[in-house]
């Protein structure tokens, strides 16, 4: 007989839909009522309980699990991020240099034309380049550096100024900065600023290689006195303390190079670019150029970040390892506590899928409540990552320092769990990316669910009358 | 009356290294609709086995069980075992079996809510079948704040409150003093009487036994009617 509701007649299909409706209500009420009340209580525990110690155990793994995921995730991002910004900034892409007169390229503002025709959108700037070791005196201070002579935009607003490079290392003293004087004027690395005690205004002295080679007097030395107009710093302690930066034509004229150039220094837009640029420069130059990426420049770098990104998929795998047995242990250590509970359920009607499901979902819950929590602390750990290594830093030199001057009467060497100059930066890198995070935590609750199933199938499995007999006994 | 449980030619053995022994042995029996019926004897003569069978925790060697026209075996066949649990019958252990993470309301709300009772009727279900057997006031205890008794009453709530065609109970009163006893028989009695429940209970007590309408007597497997 067809259902009637208020004069309206249902067809069959009607009539399926209603019934199909139906059953997925019941199943959603059933789900709310017996599941809920069943997993509320087994990771909530008795009374005004949040969460029992069972329940707290679980999160506890998947919370360790996740935190530490997003710690060393976070630092091994930041460490690649600062690496790459670091030398990037400050590094050509792609430097081309003459194989024919090495260290002399005379035609290079045609080939700049040429490049640039040729790379179209690709290239951010191409520009002359002259970068050589030399000698810096200061007082009676002397030390060896790199310069580079670069090529400075001019400032269209004050005649006898250049401005900065779109990518380049931030200024930071005099703050802000907005241009750099034409002339014999230097930027320095701020730690090099350091070691040598140099301020701004201060006259150095720069001695380089000039002319030719000979056999006589070998190569004959130039020098040249600079005003420093300012420090720089990229974040990279080998830059921030051996690079003078100058102007081009002050370098040319600092190595008498006449209007050549050393080399041809091309930043790309785009990075991931560079390979298909090369091949376009091979198109234009001749054979008696050589064209070297930046990857080349830093070989063993890049091979290290790849080893990196290796390392770091395999700790992401075993974190993720151990926080699952944490989730497998604490489900099982769960469903050995309620043992008995499964076989009264058991007894009273609840099937081996439903144990299954409670189950399942309790681990699943674990690991949802668990990763939550761990990237939540993971995040925050990571922002004050810095602060802590300093913070043990300075306990450890406290105690240290303590220990030596009252009961051991010797000297406390500083400990610094970062040095500035073993590793490339000045402050611990830390970057976190949502676009890791979020397929991992997804990660994490899966397969937490996935690993709780395991012992939840064997719940599902054990006969009432074991259990009981078992109990009795 | 209508037959609620039948069972025919009823078997379970147990192997013993090379022995094996019989533990139930052809056993028939019938139930129908509001009997109070008694199994009575020794240690190891078969009641629990009989009614783990009966309870489809345990399943027969060979032999039929047939509660409300459809078999035991048909339930297996169809992996749905649960299902008769869930449909036909109502457990009363001699321990009581008691969640213990849940009060005694929520002990015997959990056999409503298997059977898809929404929470709060659910609720009020069991507040009402808990003041039937006396623990008004004690039904947001947990189990470890009940006396024995009190225990074993909440268990037979939750054996009675989804009014299942078989109550099954195995030494209800093991456990329980005299006067617990007593009041235990007189509950389970009114229960029986005022829902038109079928009991079957298997007991040591006499006084227990006494109050059943039929009483059997089992002795190595075999159920014989109970001597006068």
């Amino acid at each position: 007989m067809p259902l009637r509701n208020q004069g309206k007649n249902f067809s069959p299909s009607d009539e399926n839909n209603l019934v199909h409706d139906c059953r997925k209500r019941r199943l959603a009420e059933y789900m709310l009522n017996f599941y809920t009340f069943l997993m509320r209580r087994y990771l909530g525990g008795r009374g005004n309980q949040i969460f029992s110690m069972n329940a707290w155990l679980s999160f506890l793994g998947v919370f360790i699990g996740t935190s530490l995921l997003v710690i060393v995730l976070s630092v091994f991002n930041g460490f690649q991020q600062q690496i790459k910004s670091s030398i990037f900034k400050f590094d050509p892409h792609i430097t081309i240099e003459s194989t024919k007169k090495p260290g002399k390229v005379e035609d290079w503002r045609n080939w700049i034309i040429k490049i640039n025709t040729k790379l179209g959108n690709g290239a951010e700037s191409v520009s002359g380049m002259i970068q050589s070791p030399a000698l810096i005196r200061k007082d009676e201070q002397l030390d060896h550096v790199l310069i580079r002579g670069m090529e400075f935009p001019e400032d269209a607003k004050v005649k006898d100024k250049y401005t900065f490079p779109k990518e380049f290392p931030k200024v930071v003293e005099p703050a802000n900065l907005k241009n750099f004087p034409k002339g014999d004027y230097c930027l320095i690395g701020h730690e090099l600023a350091g070691i040598l005690d140099i301020h701004v205004g201060d006259l150095i002295q720069l001695i380089v290689p000039k002319g030719q080679f000979t056999a006589r007097v070998g190569v004959e030395p130039g020098m040249k006195t600079f005003t420093v107009s300012g420090f720089f710093s990229s974040g990279n302690y080998q830059y921030d303390s051996k690079v003078i930066l100058i102007s081009l034509p002050a370098a040319q004229s600092l190595y008498g190079a006449g209007d050549s150039v050393q080399q041809i220094a091309i930043k790309l837009k785009d990075f991931d670019a560079v390979k298909k640029s090369l091949i376009l420069l091979y198109e234009v130059l001749p054979y008696d150029y050589s064209i070297r990426s930046i990857e080349e420049e830093h070989r063993n770098l890049f091979a290290a970040l790849k080893w990196e990104k290796v390392i770091m998929t395999i700790i992401v795998f075993l974190f993720i390892i151990a926080a699952l047995v944490g989730v497998i242990v604490s489900t099982a250590n769960v469903i050995r506590s309620k043992k008995k509970d499964i076989g009264i359920l058991k007894s009273i009607g609840v099937s081996d899928q439903e144990i299954l499901i409670v189950f399942t979902l309790i681990g699943f819950i674990s690991g949802l409540i668990g990763t939550i929590l761990g990237v939540s602390f993971g995040i925050f750990l990571s922002m004050k990552l810095e602060l802590i290594i300093n913070g043990f830093e300075y306990v450890i030199n406290g105690v240290g320092q303590f220990y030596c001057d009252n009961l051991m009467s010797c000297f406390w060497s500083r400990v610094e769990l970062m040095p500035k100059d073993v590793y490339y930066f000045d402050h611990m890198p830390v970057s976190i990316d949502a676009r890791f995070l979020h397929p991992l935590s997804i990660l994490a609750i899966f397969l937490s669910g996935m690993a709780a199933l395991v012992p939840a199938w064997s719940a599902g499995k054990l006969q009432p009358i074991d259990i009981i007999r078992a109990s009795d006994t | 009356m209508s037959v609620v449980l039948k069972t025919e030619n009823l078997t379970k053995s147990y192997r013993d290294g090379e022995i094996t022994v019989d533990v139930i042995h052809n056993i028939n029996l019938e139930l129908q609709k509001g009997d109070f019926v008694s199994i009575q004897g020794a240690s190891g003569a078969g009641k629990s086995t009989l009614l783990s069978i009966l309870g489809a925790i345990l399943l027969p060697d060979s032999g039929t069980v047939t509660v409300n026209g459809k078999s035991l075996t048909q339930y297996k066949n169809e992996g749905r075992l649960h299902e008769y649990r869930k449909q036909h019958i109502g457990f009363i252990f001699q321990n009581h079996y008691l969640l213990p993470d849940f009060t005694a309301v929520e002990n015997v709300m959990m056999s409503l809510l298997i059977r898809g009772e929404k929470r709060n009727s659910a609720r009020e279900k069991s507040i009402e079948v808990l003041e039937k057997v006396g623990l008004k006031e004690r039904i947001n205890h947990y189990p470890s704040q009940l006396s024995g008794g009190e225990s074993q009453r909440v268990a037979v709530a939750r054996a009675v409150v989804h009014k299942p065609d078989i109550v099954l109970a195995d030494e209800p009163t093991g456990n329980l003093d005299s006067n617990n006893t007593q009041k235990f028989i007189r509950i389970l009695q009114d229960l029986q009487k005022t829902n038109q429940l079928t009991v079957l209970v298997v007991t040591h007590e006499a006084e227990l036994a006494a109050v059943a309408g039929r009483k059997y007597f089992m002795k190595d497997g075999k159920l014989l009617d109970a001597p006068h």
